[in-house]
């Protein structure tokens, strides 16, 4: 197993290479520094100057061999719009996502798995029914719509019903209230709901879906018939037998799914101003700032290399059939 | 149908799940009215903010975003003069008298160019030191050496600045500057407290997320990307001044939609949005007030004249700009959420912002719809409509691109209206519009365009030459950097924007941007649309004060932050 885990490492680093000579390549292409900081109105002798100070001038190569030589000496880089070091507010992006995405794996792994257990469990049933209904239902909102009519729901709506001189719950200032002093746990909390919410119902839907037809193929299989001739009680059949192998596939989804997450939820995080890596990036990609986008890459292939293996790993622990080495 | 009654380990599971998520539920839920009310201070608002900058540093690229400008600077940092509200250079509060002929403060043309500026023994730096001469003359080495700096226009004039004694700064140029009080002043000129930058000149590290000095009415309390904070200054030196309220917080709603509704469930107490057909209606609801005020912003239907586009040909110009109602716009798509706008009647400078536009007879008053005028001018480049209506010459049709931002709900409601109508005037037009980046970052600079519709800001000084000068059309001589990409060039004009950015008499300044004006209309280089209108919004029940006072500068509503109150 250390030695699976160990070569899955050692590939991460040419496709973290890959990863960011494509992103640097694609930035370069698509965006051009020097003419993001035109549509601010720089002064042209500005702009020359920028260039050259920031080494803009140089071969792209030579630019892009800089970068990686420092980024692995653990120099991030400078922001091009901020002429300070990048780490910062990466981290605080990075920080601020992750909360938000394993606040959220939990919430709608937690709902979907079991949705999809029971619905399985109680196929054709009204609760099987209601609920493969509602997943397509949420499935098809697009998480800028349910966000806005989220907002609406707890402020207005709200507002107009009960009287309340405040939301129900906050959308506006990030992750904390515009009043809050320091750390505050239930504040930060009351923030977190909104986002949490808007991501988590598609999710659900998705991992519901996904969970039932995973519980009905296993339902289904002659090895669970046996089990039951067997003698044994429903619940360690269900349990023991077809959860756990009607979870490989979910596992291996939910893997990637969380390592993807890392990258930011660009929508979900733009509507409630949400100052995650979704945000960092649109905002940075805006100003053209590549210095400030490429650690971002980065951390983002991590991430995926890294739940990818924890995803392997997971798989050969729920299947002992499959063997790693 | 055979239903399998529900296992209790799926029980289990089933009821875990739900108490993850009521717990998760009640954190978010609880307190909710409670907690919010009992941490805000009585005396305090919370504005919202459409645009958030990256870092604050008042010289480097960050400060090329209008929204830091109005965070922070304004309020936190003295500045050597400022605008007024019509529009004038006036002495800031820091200085005893704004420097004139009269008083000895500007003397000298050409290389003896200086002003002397006396600075108020009052003023003083939040810790109580005084703000000297050598504050000043580290601002203007601050600007030069810093990485990164946003424009050092106006600052590379200055030959040295001489500190005779702690109040008297003597600012000598290389040559005649007539926009003097933009450096170092105006809107964007700042004044840095020396002794907090022990590393020197070069302030590009600094000044990342906090201001750890002021002389401005407020102080920065604190900055992030989740809000910024001003609470007063309790030292600064002008009683007038002094703010009203014990903090300002602004946060970002950069979501039009969650703007609104933060501002109508009372999460902030102002905003400050883009004025938008459809935003006008929702802000109409009790407890909300609204005003429109005028900015430095016009907007217009810009051309290219880059050789081979439709736009070159000056009569095809021309027939264009008798062909597009501009009358029709106002009334359709401007007047509907901003009622009082007007034409606009000058190329790019707007009325109130200096002496340089007429509210009314500018160069484009005459410029209204006209068919004959149509057909005259095509026909002088030998034009003709085809069997379809519409213009062609050697049996070639002539097509022209419109480019806007797409997504911008207001400029593609234009095109929907207007295409159609110029198509009965023979003009056939496509829609080739292109996300913002796109569009400014790429096909802008490029000339990728034949006609776009964009917004431009007027400044106070008269000066268009980086707009409209031949060497500044994008190129290997400016790096590509150039900001003429209408890619007009005119000896004529150069010569007059010359004058205009050379000359101090005002007079003689404001006949030079008649003149050029009158040949940019003669030459239908733009169709000039309305000076774009601003639109402040705010909750009766939280804010008072003259918060309806708009400003004639780009520094918005916020100017007199210290004269706003809570209700």
């Amino acid at each position: 197993m250390l030695r699976f885990v160990a070569r899955r490492l050692a590939w991460g680093i040419p496709v973290l290479l890959a990863g960011s000579l494509l992103t640097f390549v694609a930035l370069r292409m698509t965006t051009q520094p020097v003419t993001a900081a035109r549509r601010l109105r720089i002064d042209p002798a500005a702009i020359a100057r920028y260039r050259r100070e920031l080494g803009l001038d140089r071969p792209l190569l030579e630019q892009y061999a800089g970068y990686v030589a420092r980024f692995f000496r653990g120099d991030l880089g400078t922001s091009f719009t901020t002429q300070g070091p990048v780490w910062p507010e990466l981290r605080t992006a990075l920080v601020n996502s992750i909360v938000l995405a394993l606040v959220a794996a939990v919430v709608y792994m937690a709902i979907g798995i079991a949705l999809g257990v029971v619905s399985a469990v109680r196929q054709y049933s009204w609760f099987d029914h209601a609920t493969t209904g509602l997943s397509f239902v949420g499935l098809s909102l697009p998480p800028f719509v349910f966000g806005l009519l989220c907002i609406v729901a707890v402020g207005t709506w709200y507002q107009n019903l009960t009287g309340a001189s405040q939301p129900l719950l906050p959308f506006v200032g990030g992750v904390y209230s515009p009043q809050t002093q320091g750390f505050d746990l239930a504040d930060r909390a009351r923030h977190l709901a909104l986002p949490v919410i808007v991501l988590s119902v598609q999710q659900i839907a998705v991992y519901s879906r996904y969970m039932r037809t995973g519980m009905l193929e296993t339902l289904g299989s002659d090895y669970l018939r046996t089990a039951r001739a067997k003698g044994l009680p429903e619940r360690r059949v269900i349990f023991r037998h077809a959860f756990r192998n009607a979870l490989i596939p979910v596992v291996t989804f939910a893997a990637i799914d969380i390592g993807a997450l890392a990258g930011g939820l660009v929508v979900t995080e733009q509507i409630f101003g949400y100052q995650g890596m979704g945000k960092y990036f649109v905002d940075n990609y805006h100003n053209a700032d590549y210095p400030a986008l490429l650690p971002w890459v980065m951390i983002v292939i991590l991430f995926v290399v890294a739940f990818n293996i924890l995803a392997d790993i997971a798989y050969a622990w729920l299947d002992p059939r499959i063997r790693v080495g | 149908m055979r239903r399998t009654p529900m296992p209790s380990p799926v029980r289990s599971f089933v009821a875990f799940a739900l108490a993850l998520v009521m717990t998760v539920a009640v954190a978010a839920c609880g307190g909710s009215d409670t907690s919010a009310d009992d941490n805000t201070p009585v005396n305090t608002l919370v504005i919202g903010a459409e645009q958030w900058p990256e870092c604050i540093n008042p010289i480097t690229q960050c400060s090329g975003a209008s929204w830091l400008q109005w965070l922070v600077p304004i309020h936190v940092l003295p500045r050597l003069t400022e605008l007024n509200e019509a529009n004038e250079f006036v002495a800031s509060p820091l200085l005893t008298e704004m420097p004139t002929e009269a008083n000895g403060g500007v003397s000298g043309e050409g290389k003896s160019f200086t002003i002397t500026y006396r600075l108020d023994p009052k003023a003083v730096w939040d810790d109580g030191t005084p703000i000297t001469s050598e504050d000043v003359r580290f601002s203007w080495r601050a600007v030069l050496d810093t990485k990164g700096t946003l424009s050092t226009a106006g600052y590379d004039k200055i030959r040295d600045v001489e500190t005779p004694d702690p109040h008297t700064a003597v600012v000598r140029f290389t040559e005649t500057y007539p926009d003097w009080p933009d450096v170092l002043g105006g809107y964007a000129g700042i004044i840095l407290q020396k002794s907090k930058f022990p590393a020197g000149t070069d302030v590009s590290k600094t000044m990342q997320t906090s201001i750890g000095f002021s002389g401005g009415p407020w102080k920065l309390a604190s900055f992030s990307a989740d809000k910024s904070v001003l609470v007063p200054n309790k030292r600064y030196w002008d009683p007038a001044r002094r703010p009203k309220l014990d903090r300002v917080t602004f946060v970002p709603t950069t979501e039009s939609a969650t703007e609104v509704q933060a501002l109508k469930t009372g999460q902030v107490s102002a905003i400050y949005p883009q004025p938008a057909p459809d935003l006008t209606p929702q802000l109409e609801t009790s407890g909300i007030e609204t005003a429109f005020g005028v900015t430095t912003q016009y907007e217009a239907l810009f051309m290219n004249l880059k050789e081979g586009r439709p736009f070159a040909d000056p009569n095809v110009r021309e027939a264009f700009s008798y062909a597009f109602d501009r009358n029709l716009f106002l009334e359709d798509i401007v007047k509907p959420f901003a009622p009082e706008t007007k034409l606009l009647e000058c190329a790019a400078w707007v009325p109130g912002i200096g002496p340089w536009c007429p509210e009314e007879g500018g160069p484009w008053a005459d410029v209204e719809p006209d068919p004959a005028k149509v057909e005259a001018a095509m026909a002088r480049s030998g034009y003709a409509k085809d069997s379809a209506g519409f213009w062609a010459k050697n049996g070639k049709r002539l097509v022209i691109g419109w480019s806007v931002t797409s997504g911008n709900a207001r400029r593609e409601a234009t095109q929907a209206e207007f295409i159609p109508l110029l198509a009965k005037q023979g003009f056939e037009i496509r829609t080739d519009n292109a996300d913002a980046d796109t569009f400014f970052q790429k096909r802008l600079p490029a000339g990728e365009y034949d006609l776009s519709m964009y917004i431009n800001v007027a400044s106070p000084d008269p000066a268009v030459s980086g707009l409209y000068g031949c060497d500044q059309i994008p190129g290997p001589a400016n790096e590509g950097a150039g900001q003429n990409v209408s890619w007009f060039c005119d000896p004529e004009a150069d010569r007059l924007m010359e004058v205009i950015d050379t000359t101090v008499d005002e007079g003689d300044r404001s006949t030079a941007v008649r003149q050029l004006d009158e040949l940019l209309r003669k030459q239908f280089v733009l169709l000039p649309l309305n000076p774009f209108p601003a639109l402040a919004a705010w909750r009766t029940d939280d804010v008072k004060g003259p918060v309806d006072r708009f400003i004639n500068s780009p520094e918005s509503v916020f100017w007199n932050l210290w004269e706003w109150e809570r209700a």
